[in-house]
């Protein structure tokens, strides 16, 4: 039934590819911006790194647990990369989350997939967009926390000198370039988890499953950390791709789990997108049904998958060349027990000889059932001192509880009735960190 | 456009801007305006949809269309779930688009809303064109329309209708009478009540020419011209329809 007023068709040119992908990231992209939990969060990382640094001022107590943690009063990179640990292990998890994992479901939800698909654009290049604004928002975010965790940390705390993984006073100008690199080696594994967030969206037209599956995957990571000896499966985690930083704050500087975790975030990203592109093409948004079925058997096709691959993993995890081994404990902590127990004759105010060397030996075992693995570790260093006119060293041993993580890092540390406390006397007259208190070090578990 | 949807979190405004950057038109602030002021929406721009009422969404939608210069306007039940004043927006402005130089094709089953804007039809039945053609021609092949008549002496109007050719005549379940009958005839029953002095109360258009129409078309007679039907038949429909 029509009113009618017809006039002659002009022509009118299809918009090229290009551009309509352009307009629909510019879309997406706004459209993320302007919703409430993209705007916490990004409030979060602006000023959550300024608030920790300022709460760490004024108290004396250190996040000693987290690598580097101990050192927070010490030197402004100590900041950034607790915060970039912690980013690692629960922070990026939500960031992706929140950004990606109701990007598409939310279309359902408002019923807007009708509206964006029938103006000028296609499905590839919807889908395309919102790639690319969960992208574009997530490795946004990820430079502003950078940004900012390293400017509170320098403002705040100073851009001081820090020990580095094998006990070396490291120069600020090497360890900026190391943590700026730092931050930049998680952008890939963080858009794993923001692909994977898209996946789970799409797949499951459920925006709180989209939310939270990135946390409950880094969750899994954490738990699975916990448990097994091999490397395997650990390395194919994209949890385990945020840990390869730890490799350049040693003095040997070891870069495969850079390599492996680039590449499994890699594997991840293509794999999820790859998927999340066949359920959308297949998808028929005329009668809301798609390929796969209707969508309340999503949900629970994932939470089954999800089982599956659970107990797949916790079976597997073992398999594979064991990570930690007494080994490469012990010969890992013996040299920076050397390291910084020079560093802390030197910070008293002694004079220690370019080259000087202890004579250290330590053995280490696991405290436990298992003689290999993560957890808690006891390590004895037997020194032999160099006495004038003995015969021929002067022997001493120390004791270390090291608590040893699977990803090869661990923190030591030793009862302060022999290595002296948190802080000590230093040469000139003022009250130092000792860093001999807590030692943290890296090893390469590959 | 039934039922259009929009980001509820947004402004009607931002969802405007939003729809004229995907379909990458051109469309810039000026012409978002000139859209919300067109359906009436300018002064509720800046609030977020998830505060607007049904008909502000449609509104919103006819003005999402707006945006892209239409040469031709599709519109599937634009005045689903609208109160009257919406109704009657919607309807000015698929006018004021018509007189504009935008041909508009409106899909409704509410045929009172349709005859207050259209100016020629296309009936579907099953999926089949069964009649097309303007107001006027409607006007001359429609079956007789339907009359709901109120008068002082209900008894003296039903023989006087009875009388008039080509007019049939029941008494309605509620009172008063129902008339099947073209205008002519209807015009005539009126001039026959005014000289025999019984007094018309209420006399109101129950089924207008294009629901008879409509009607007729459509009822189980599959089959059947349109020429072909009996009167009989044909007043039986309208008076089963009101």
């Amino acid at each position: 039934m029509t009113t009618v007023a017809p006039t002659a068709p002009a022509s009118r040119a299809e918009p090229r590819l290009s551009s309509a992908v352009r307009n629909s990231y510019d879309t997406e992209l706004s459209k993320l911006m302007s919703q409430l939990p993209t705007r916490i969060l990004v409030l979060i990382c602006a000023l959550g790194p300024l608030a920790f640094a300022t709460v760490l001022k004024v108290q004396s107590g250190t996040p000693s647990d987290a690598l580097f943690g101990f050192w927070v009063h010490s030197s402004g990179f100590a900041v950034s990369l607790v915060i970039l640990g912690f980013a690692g292990s629960w922070g990026f998890p939500i960031v992706a989350g929140v950004l990606a994992g109701d990007l598409f479901s939310s279309e359902d939800r408002h019923g807007t997939w009708k509206t964006i698909l029938t103006r000028s654009c296609t499905r590839e290049d919807v889908f395309a967009g919102k790639l690319l604004a969960a992208g574009t928002c997530a490795v946004g975010l990820t430079f502003v926390l950078g940004a900012s965790s390293l400017i509170a940390g320098l403002v705040l705390v100073g851009a001081h000198p820090l020990v580095n993984l094998s006990g070396v006073l490291t120069s600020p100008g090497r360890m900026l370039a190391l943590t700026v690199v730092s931050w930049l080696i998680c952008l890939l594994p963080v858009l794993a988890y923001t692909s994977l967030a898209i996946l789970v969206s799409v797949a499951t037209r459920n925006g709180i499953l989209g939310v939270l599956s990135p946390l409950l995957v880094a969750l899994l990571t954490q738990l699975l950390d916990l448990i097994g000896k091999g490397v395997i499966v650990h390395e194919l985690l994209i949890g385990s791709a945020f840990d390869g930083w730890h490799g350049l704050f040693t003095s040997h500087p070891f870069f495969g789990q850079v390599a492996i975790g680039s590449l499994v975030s890699l594997a991840w990203i293509g794999a999820c997108l790859t998927v999340s592109w066949r359920i959308m093409r297949r998808r028929d948004f005329l009668t809301g049904v798609s390929g796969g079925g209707p969508s309340w058997t999503a949900p629970i096709k994932v939470v089954a998958i999800g089982t599956a691959v659970i107990a797949a993993l916790a079976f597997g995890c073992s398999l594979g060349p064991t990570g930690v081994t007494a080994y490469r404990v012990a010969s890992t902590i013996g040299p920076e027990f050397n390291n910084v127990t020079l560093l802390q004759q030197q910070l008293i105010g002694r004079r220690v000889p370019p080259n000087a060397r202890l004579y250290i030996q330590p053995q280490c075992n696991r405290r436990g059932t298992k003689a290999i693995g993560p957890g808690d570790w006891s390590c004895t260093v037997y020194v032999y001192l160099p006495q004038p006119n003995s015969v021929p060293y002067q022997l001493t041993s120390v004791e270390y509880d090291v608590s040893v993580q699977y990803n090869g890092c661990y923190k030591a540390q030793s009862p302060p009735a022999f290595l002296g406390g948190q802080s000590m006397l230093g040469a000139a007259g003022r009250q130092v960190t000792n860093p001999l208190f807590v030692v943290y070090g890296c090893f390469n578990i590959l | 456009m039934e039922e259009p949807s929009f980001y509820p979190y947004l402004s009607g405004r931002s969802n405007l801007r939003l729809v004229a950057k995907l379909d990458g038109t051109g469309a810039g602030a000026a012409e978002i305006e000139d859209a919300l002021r067109r359906v009436d929406l300018d002064s509720r721009a800046d609030d977020r949809v998830s505060g607007y009422s049904t008909g502000m969404r449609q509104r919103l939608g006819l003005a999402a269309a707006l945006l892209r210069r239409p040469r031709l306007l599709l519109l599937d039940e634009p005045t689903s779930g609208l109160d009257p004043a919406g109704t009657r927006a919607v309807a000015t402005l698929v006018r004021d688009l018509a007189a504009g130089g935008v041909a508009v094709l409106l899909s409704s089953h509410q045929i009172g809303e349709l005859e207050k804007v259209c100016d020629s039809y296309t009936m579907l039945r099953r999926g089949r064109v069964v009649w097309g053609g303007t107001g006027a021609e409607l006007e001359a092949q429609a079956p007789r329309s339907a009359y709901a008549l109120f008068t002082s002496h209900d008894d003296h109007a039903l023989d006087l209708a009875t009388q008039v050719q080509g007019i049939r005549v029941q008494r309605a379940a509620r009172g008063g009478l129902v008339v099947a009958a073209r205008r002519e005839s209807m015009d005539e029953l009126v001039a026959a009540l005014g000289d025999a002095r019984v007094l018309i109360r209420r006399l109101e258009l129950v089924v207008s020419p294009l629901e008879s129409m409509f009607f007729a078309l459509t009822a189980d007679h599959e089959g059947t011209a349109l020429d072909e039907l009996e009167p009989q038949q044909l007043a039986d429909i309208i008076l089963a329809g009101a």
